[in-house]
């Protein structure tokens, strides 16, 4: 049985986190076909963009925050379609339903495992943009991470929440982007507003807004997610 | 364990009706009847994943209503389905989910997967990817992964249904060894099965508690 008292609670819920995330990396690994689509993907559409913008438009720095986030918005639909319901569709989410634990390191092991996918195609992503559209963030680099990871955050969370409520539903191909649409602006507004502001030289303080609000975000929907995931998990 | 009255009512009908009895520790329990009898959903509503429409279910004294996850850890499951991941090998498998029942000794989990996976004769298939074994070895696989953490409840859902005879022969021996740490409880529609292998029979009929016998043997 595992540990009762409250810092055992936690150390077996991180645990739990940790196991749900290693175990779903290494399935990607193992198929490869999905981080490989993910990747290409994610190249393709910065491509394309950037083919339509062209590197020589003067606007091209107005227009590059936009393109990147857009782009790393198709991705992420790519990783909201497999997060649960791949577990759906083998029969192994019973697994996680029957296992001692918290809805919540499901919840939260899932939430990770589509941040680092997601954070995987970034990694791609990002350079690629700079590079296709000719353009640099002026800014200190440790806080262009934060802000991408905080807005990649925020959309996996996005992305688990509707991957989690349509993943019994035999149309959540329609369902996911249908029921991202209303969540979605709230989490790419302030990445967008944030990474223009950053290409720009920004510093901490003139980017602080945008990151409270994705902060307040986060929490928001992390906690709404949190109370309702034991009754779509259980239920 | 003990079931009070317990029903399970799908819109227009009931897949299980009233059904009481108990099973005491280290009891190998034998659920027997024909297709749609309400097997399953017996199994499905001890192991936590349908909740009854009436009655009580108890797992060591604990309700399987209001404390799923105590009885969670108290119970292994194997379902029609294997939970296994097909691109996972066996002894990926087996060690995620001992380590989700709290076995965090990576050394400690292996030894316990090999000596469980010896019990059923597949101990030498461990490192295949799962996707890569026959129906028969994978569910032998499944059965281990649901007795993998020792429960105090074992329940298996037509557990024969892909073995061979030699799988059957493994199954034997793995019952002799779990039932001294398990109660355990299996489905099968084949009367005959259950009555060589159980300690005692329930047979249900349209959802109905029909018999509740010792075997004839």
């Amino acid at each position: 049985m595992k540990q009762k008292n409250g810092l055992g609670r936690i150390v077996s819920f991180l645990a739990d986190v940790w196991e749900i995330l290693l175990k779903d990396l290494r399935l990607e690994i193992r198929r490869k076909y999905e981080i490989h689509s993910v990747l290409i993907f994610a190249l393709l559409s910065n491509l394309l963009f950037a083919f339509a913008i062209g590197p020589s438009n003067p606007n091209v720095r107005e227009f590059a925050p936009a393109v990147l986030w857009m782009s790393i918005l198709f991705i992420s639909m790519l990783c909201f379609a497999t997060v649960f319901v791949r577990e759906v569709d083998k029969g192994t989410l019973d697994g996680l339903r029957l296992a001692p634990i918290s809805a919540q390191a499901v919840l939260t092991g899932k939430t990770l495992y589509t941040f680092v996918l997601m954070s995987l195609g970034a990694v791609l992503i990002v350079p690629s943009s700079m590079i296709i559209l000719n353009y640099t963030f002026n800014s200190d680099g440790l806080l262009v991470v934060f802000v991408l990871a905080l807005g990649i955050l925020d959309l996996s969370i996005v992305g688990s929440t509707v991957s989690s409520l349509t993943m019994y539903s035999e149309s959540r191909g329609l369902m996911i982007p249908s029921l991202s649409l209303p969540l979605i602006p709230g989490t790419l507004i302030p990445s967008i507003l944030a990474t223009g502001k950053l290409a720009a030289g920004a510093t901490l303080d003139a980017v602080l807004p945008e990151i409270q609000l994705n902060l307040g975000y986060l929490l928001l929907v992390s906690a709404a997610l949190g109370i309702t995931f034991e009754y779509v998990l259980y239920d | 364990m003990r079931l009070s009255n317990v029903s399970k009512k799908y819109e227009s009908r009931f897949g299980l009706r009233n059904v009481s009895f108990t099973v005491d520790e280290h009891e190998i329990f034998g659920l027997a009847g024909p297709n749609g009898a309400g097997k399953s959903t017996l199994i499905k509503i001890l192991a936590t994943l349908t909740k009854p429409t009436g009655g009580k279910v108890t797992i060591a004294g604990y309700d399987v209503l209001r404390q799923p996850r105590l009885v969670k850890g108290l119970i292994g499951v194997s379902l029609h389905n294997s939970l296994l991941y097909d691109e996972l090998t066996g002894m990926e498998n087996l060690t995620y989910y001992l380590r989700l029942h709290g076995c965090r000794d990576r050394e400690e989990a292996k030894d316990l997967v090999f000596h469980k996976s010896s019990l059923f004769g597949i101990e030498d298939r461990l490192e295949d990817p799962v996707g890569n074994l026959s129906s028969g070895m994978r569910k032998r696989l499944d059965i281990i992964r649901a007795a993998i953490h020792n429960p105090r409840l074992l329940l298996l859902d037509e557990p024969l249904s892909e073995l061979d005879s030699e799988g059957l022969e493994y199954f034997r021996r793995f019952l002799r060894s779990a039932r001294e740490y398990s109660t355990v409880i299996f489905s099968t529609h084949s009367l005959e099965v259950v009555e060589e292998i159980s300690s005692r029979v329930c047979i249900l009929k349209m959802g109905e508690l029909a018999e509740l016998r010792y075997p004839e043997k």
